[in-house]
């Protein structure tokens, strides 16, 4: 029952973002025949594109349309040169969630190695390398990156597509610069709660039970540190995406930014609708899954689910 | 192990001659014992390398890379408008004339034509030209003679709605603007003669008509293209055209053409057996892939002018050793335009045409490498002489005493600039040199497809502009940029002369090139008398090579011809 | 009603806005005049951080960047604040409630699109401004402020005080302004100022897109990317703006960590 009505929520949700979209794309004071035809096209040539492309009937019957054909998972064909915005934006997608990925996968990591060291007490320099990590600038530090991989890093050539494994290993100095933020809020956070749990009275129980200290680490203390760190994990997914976008112009890798933004000074309405209904689709799914998550990190949750 | 990897990798995209190595590697079966493996690694690591070793070899000789700056548009030449694609597609794709080394009409497709009115024009279109292989056509050779009727279908399709660049021909050829708008089902001015012989009958004289089809931006193309069956992969996966090098594949960062074997023109055979076009978007680490050798040209854009060039605009001596370079033109021009319905006082346009100083801005912002206009028609083409004296251009005594009969008093002048060729840079230097002037202008920066739009509109006093022309001759531009009844498109800033239309109007009866560029330059003086736009220059680009080639020739429309490359042994 | 914490905060963002106000008048040189012969000087005696592309003077530039993006980015946190602490809190305050969520929704719908692409490009249609800027990140950042505020004041509806406020007869308006919102907006606000190094991100994306600062004046993210083009040779036109960006952040989060402490 709280599945199904999680499950509309989120389809309202979806459903407020094609209506979103239409609106910025359709009810605005744009011209996307003439960007297509350049300044050198007369105004009848331009008209019929209008015409042809729909532009010239109502809206609510525009929308009607084009609700009917995402339904349909036809998001039509790019005003730029007629390519499917489904394929195009796509390959895109799986990029830049390859990057994502592995972004979140070196976060991961490194707030793994964070707890590692929490057990040793060598605290202090992860605490001073978070705080630089977190002002870096995301130009500076991708900046750097950039720099520093064009001369000394091997792979520099991103086919496009994710045909071998090897492709990934170019997304590695990109997902780094991506990764620096989350690293530094997720083990500031996880250091956090860390302390906070240790003082409380079940882990002294433990203790006081014989269990090392790394023991009650590792069994105790993480599952409680886990959730507000699961939490920061959601939000920072939204921003995760934002980043994307300048990391990818940046690293000139091919993905929904570089997309998006091209699709933009092109006018590409058909391209821009799709990225933003389908980047929509992958955020709603992750949360999805996170809320999915939650009640089996933290089983107190699932009951306070059920009332 | 590595070198296994690197033939698995290869495996990928060479061509079968590679096969028979790469063969005997992928049937190692890893139920074999780990240590059987090794030892056959081992054993075999020597063919490995063996193997690998000629296969570069192979390529370095017959291989050039070029370094391009963004994803090239779908290869489709109705809809591709973007000047930096041309330097691929105009090596697959040409067009039924081109331009010689002196930048008069050359031969291409069609090998002769005549015309007695300069009305009706004939072209005879070569024999024996055979489009390149591909599986669109269906029969057993992949491939078929190009006729008169492709000549047909192709210029059909550009008049039709479809094409970006039926601008071009919509107020020539007779019957064309009808089928543009749908009000008929084909051009009455294509005729076919017979299977070699192609007619088009225009609406009023053009003696000018030749210098409209110079490049291979109306490229003749099969109509097996635009078929259902292959419209979907047409420009993506497939692109078929007449010349030197073939399509073979397509991603959003490589592109890779081969040599057609078939080239019709005996005379420009490929030497290089594949052309390898890279995208990579950030000219630094595009100049430092030059400098490493994965990439053998680039065409310097001019934020790398710093860093390749001495103050004077000379070559580095670092980058001098190493690449030679090569400077062509293209018909271009660079421009500030003036919306004449709003910016109606011509002593003012006239005060800030004086008090702009265009060699200042070359020298500085360009090193050089540009040069000064005074009028919007490239100096050079078809063998046009300006009638401007560049050094009289700059007169800031002038300039002030038009300023003070001007009615000018201090008010803010909105001029629009946007991203592309340097366009907020030069309206950052205009926008100073006006002010020592006396003149206040506040700059707006927009896209570039904003400011069109706004341009379009007229909502825009000032604007930075740049057009890259693809005639070879001033009649086609001065009709489309000057004439009133091409308000507001494309005669953007809103010009009209009565006396300046009949002029260009008189223009169709001059036959004669010579007695043409002198009329045309004498209605370009006039029409500077009302300054319609602050012409600055004609940009001259700049591209680094590898010395291990040459023979790179760039002809005046900025058309790569790769096929005259030779590598250097 | 501002505690001790939040008055320090008040105070060392007030700082914060004189300082950039008064920053420019240190600047020696005219950022904006340009001058073609001295393009891509090094860092010298004249030029402490060297000139830029058209050969103004990279410090100035700074100084007057850091300013405007500053004040900018300030303002827009601090009206961000005060939408998300309304909505916010009214959106707690009636938990579970149609008001929530309709909160909820349309919050989760302005994270789930890229919007500052979006609004940029719907914006940069009609003419760019600084103040069309400001719009636009006020717009993106009330969501996340609103939501902190949300989560608090939930926490805080089912505490005796408010139960014994409702019971004697307080106006519902009463106990959420006097009671839970002091205390929820005490930490929502220290939270968000960590949000001012992505407002001051989001400002220099804008700046990238032509929104915000137009030429000739300076802003810092405009001054990085455009300064990317030469960072080989002359590398200090966009470092200098970068590390003026990297150390305000940084004194931010140093305050913020000072004041969590407290």
């Amino acid at each position: 029952m709280h599945v199904l009505q999680r499950s509309i929520y989120y389809l309202s949700l979806w459903l407020g973002i094609v209506l979103f979209s239409f609106i910025l794309f359709h009810a605005v004071p744009t011209d996307p025949a003439r960007a297509v035809l350049g300044p050198n096209a007369g105004e009848e040539q331009v008209q019929s594109l209008r015409i042809r492309m729909g532009l010239d009937q109502p809206l609510p019957k525009q929308f009607t349309s084009y609700l009917t054909e995402v339904l349909q998972f036809n998001f039509g064909t790019s005003f730029v040169d007629n390519r499917s915005v489904q394929v195009e934006v796509g390959q895109k997608l799986k990029v830049t969630l390859a990057l994502i990925a592995i972004s979140l996968v070196m976060t991961l990591l490194y707030v793994g190695m964070t707890i590692t060291f929490e057990a040793f007490n060598i605290a202090i320099i992860g605490r001073l390398l978070d705080f630089i990590w977190v002002s870096l600038p995301t130009m500076f530090s991708g900046l750097l990156i950039a720099l520093l991989s064009a001369h000394y890093y091997p792979f520099t050539q991103f086919s496009g597509s994710l045909s071998r494994w090897t492709d990934l290993l170019f997304l590695l100095p990109p997902a780094f610069v991506l990764a620096l933020y989350p690293m530094a809020i997720l083990s500031r956070i996880i250091r956090d709660e860390i302390a906070k749990v240790r003082h409380s009275q079940f882990v002294l129980a433990a203790r006081a039970n014989g269990l090392s200290k790394r023991d009650v680490l590792y069994q105790h203390i993480l599952r409680n540190a886990m959730i507000p760190m699961l939490a920061a994990l959601a939000n920072q997914i939204p921003m995760l995406f934002t980043s994307t976008f300048i990391i990818e112009i940046m690293f000139s890798i091919p993905g929904i930014g570089s997309l998006l933004i091209s699709s933009l000074l092109q006018r590409d309405f058909p391209m821009l609708e799709g990225i933003v209904i389908l980047n929509g689709l992958v955020v709603i799914l992750v949360y999805m899954v996170f809320e999915l998550l939650y009640p089996i990190i933290d089983p107190r949750i699932k009951s306070s689910n059920a009332e | 192990m590595s070198n296994l990897l690197k033939i698995l990798q290869k495996t990928n995209r060479q061509q079968s001659v590679e096969a028979d190595c790469s063969q005997n590697l992928i049937h190692i079966k890893t139920k074999y014992n780990s240590l059987f493996f090794i030892v056959a690694i081992a054993l075999l690591a020597p063919l490995l390398t063996a193997c690998s070793d000629t296969k570069k070899e192979n390529q370095e000789t017959s291989q050039f890379v070029i370094g391009i700056a963004a994803e090239p548009e779908r290869l489709d030449p109705l809809t591709m408008k973007n000047p930096k694609t041309f330097i691929l597609s105009w090596q697959i794709y040409e067009g039924l004339l081109g331009l010689d080394d002196e930048g008069l009409i050359a031969p291409r497709l069609a090998e002769k034509w005549e015309t007695e009115d300069f009305k009706t024009w004939t072209f005879h279109l070569r024999e024996n030209v055979y489009f390149q292989s591909s599986e669109i056509f269906d029969n057993s050779e992949n491939t078929r003679k190009m006729t008169a009727e492709d000549a047909l279908s192709t210029y059909t399709d550009y008049c039709s709605a479809d094409a970006y660049s039926s601008f071009l021909l919509t107020d020539s050829i007779k019957g064309c603007a009808d089928y543009n708008a749908g009000k008929a089902d084909s051009v009455e001015g294509l005729q076919v003669i017979d299977e070699h012989t192609f007619q088009i009958t225009l609406l009023k004289p053009e003696p000018f008509f030749l210098n409209r089809l110079t490049t291979a931006w109306i490229a003749i193309f099969p109509k097996e293209a635009r078929s259902a069956a292959h419209k979907e992969s047409w420009g993506l996966q497939t692109a078929v055209g007449t010349g030197p090098y073939r399509l073979e594949s397509k991603t959003d960062s490589e592109i890779i053409l081969v040599r057609n074997e078939k080239y019709w023109d005996k005379s420009r055979q490929p030497a290089i057996g594949k052309l390898i076009f890279r995208v990579i978007k950030n000219n630094q680490i595009r100049l430092a892939e030059l400098n490493k050798g994965t990439i053998d040209l680039m065409v310097v854009p001019n934020t790398l002018f710093p860093t390749i060039l001495n103050q004077d605009g000379s070559v580095k001596e670092e980058y001098k050793k190493d690449f030679q370079t090569e400077v062509y033109t293209t018909y271009n021009s660079n421009m500030i335009g003036f919306n004449l319905t709003s910016m109606t006082d011509v002593h003012l346009r006239r005060a800030m045409n004086y008090g702009t100083n265009r060699e200042l801005i070359v020298k500085k912002l360009l090193f050089g490498h540009a040069d000064v206009t005074g009028g919007t028609v490239p100096p050079g083409i078809r063998g046009y002489v300006p009638p401007f004296k560049e050094d009289a251009l700059f007169d800031p005594v002038l300039a002030k005493k038009e300023l003070q009969n001007s009615k000018y008093d201090g008010e803010e002048i909105e001029m629009l600039v946007h991203e592309v060729a340097n366009s907020e840079q030069v309206g950052e230097i205009f926008q100073s040199q006006m002010k020592d002037l006396g003149v206040n202008i506040k700059l707006t920066k927009m896209d570039y497809n904003s400011v069109i739009g706004r341009m379009i509109k007229g909502d825009a006093p000032m604007f930075g502009m740049f057009f890259d022309y693809v005639f070879s001759s001033p009649e086609p531009i001065l009709l489309n940029l000057f004439t009133s009844a091409k308000r507001p498109v494309p005669n953007f800033m809103q010009y009209s002369n009565v006396k300046v239309d009949k002029a260009i109007e008189d223009l169709r009866r001059i036959g004669d090139s010579t007695e043409a560029n002198k009329q045309c330059a004498a209605i370009e003086a006039e029409i500077m008398e009302e300054v319609p736009a602050i012409f600055l220059y004609r940009e001259k680009y700049l591209t680094l090579y590898s010395k291990k080639f040459s023979g790179l020739s760039i002809n005046q429309h900025g058309h790569f011809q790769f096929e005259l490359v030779k590598s250097v042994q | 009603m501002l505690s001790n914490k939040n008055r320090l905060l008040g105070t060392c963002l007030l700082v914060l806005f004189a300082l950039s106000y008064l920053l420019p008048f240190a600047a020696t040189q005219d950022p904006v005049s340009l001058n073609l012969d001295n393009r891509f000087l090094a860092p010298s005696l004249d030029h402490l951080f060297g000139t830029d592309d058209l050969g103004r003077d990279v410090l100035s530039r700074v100084l007057h960047g850091f300013s405007i993006t500053v004040m900018v980015s300030l303002a827009a946190l601090v009206s961000a604040l005060l939408i998300g602490i309304f909505f916010g809190s009214i959106a707690g305050y009636f938990y579970k409630r149609w008001v929530d969520w309709i909160f909820n929704w349309v919050t989760s719908l302005i994270i789930s699109i890229p919007f500052l692409l979006i609004m940029a490009s719907i914006l940069s249609l009609t003419k760019p401004n600084i103040i069309k800027a400001y719009l636009i990140l006020t717009g993106i950042m009330w969501v996340n402020t609103a939501r902190l505020v949300r989560a608090d004041v939930i926490t805080r509806i089912h505490l005796e005080y408010v139960v014994a406020s409702r019971a004697f007869g307080y106006p519902e308006w009463s106990i959420l302004i006097r009671g839970i919102l002091p205390a929820s907006m005490a930490s929502a606000i220290l939270f968000s100022i960590s949000y001012l190094p992505e407002i001051i991100a989001l400002e220099a994306g804008l700046s990238f897109l032509g929104l915000g600062v137009q030429p000739p004046n300076p802003g810092l993210g405009k001054m990085i990317f455009d300064g990317l083009n030469y960072i080989y040779t002359a590398p200090w036109i966009a470092l200098f703006p970068a590390f003026a960006l990297f150390l305000l952040v940084l004194c931010i989060n140093i305050i913020q960590g000072l004041l969590k402490d407290k």
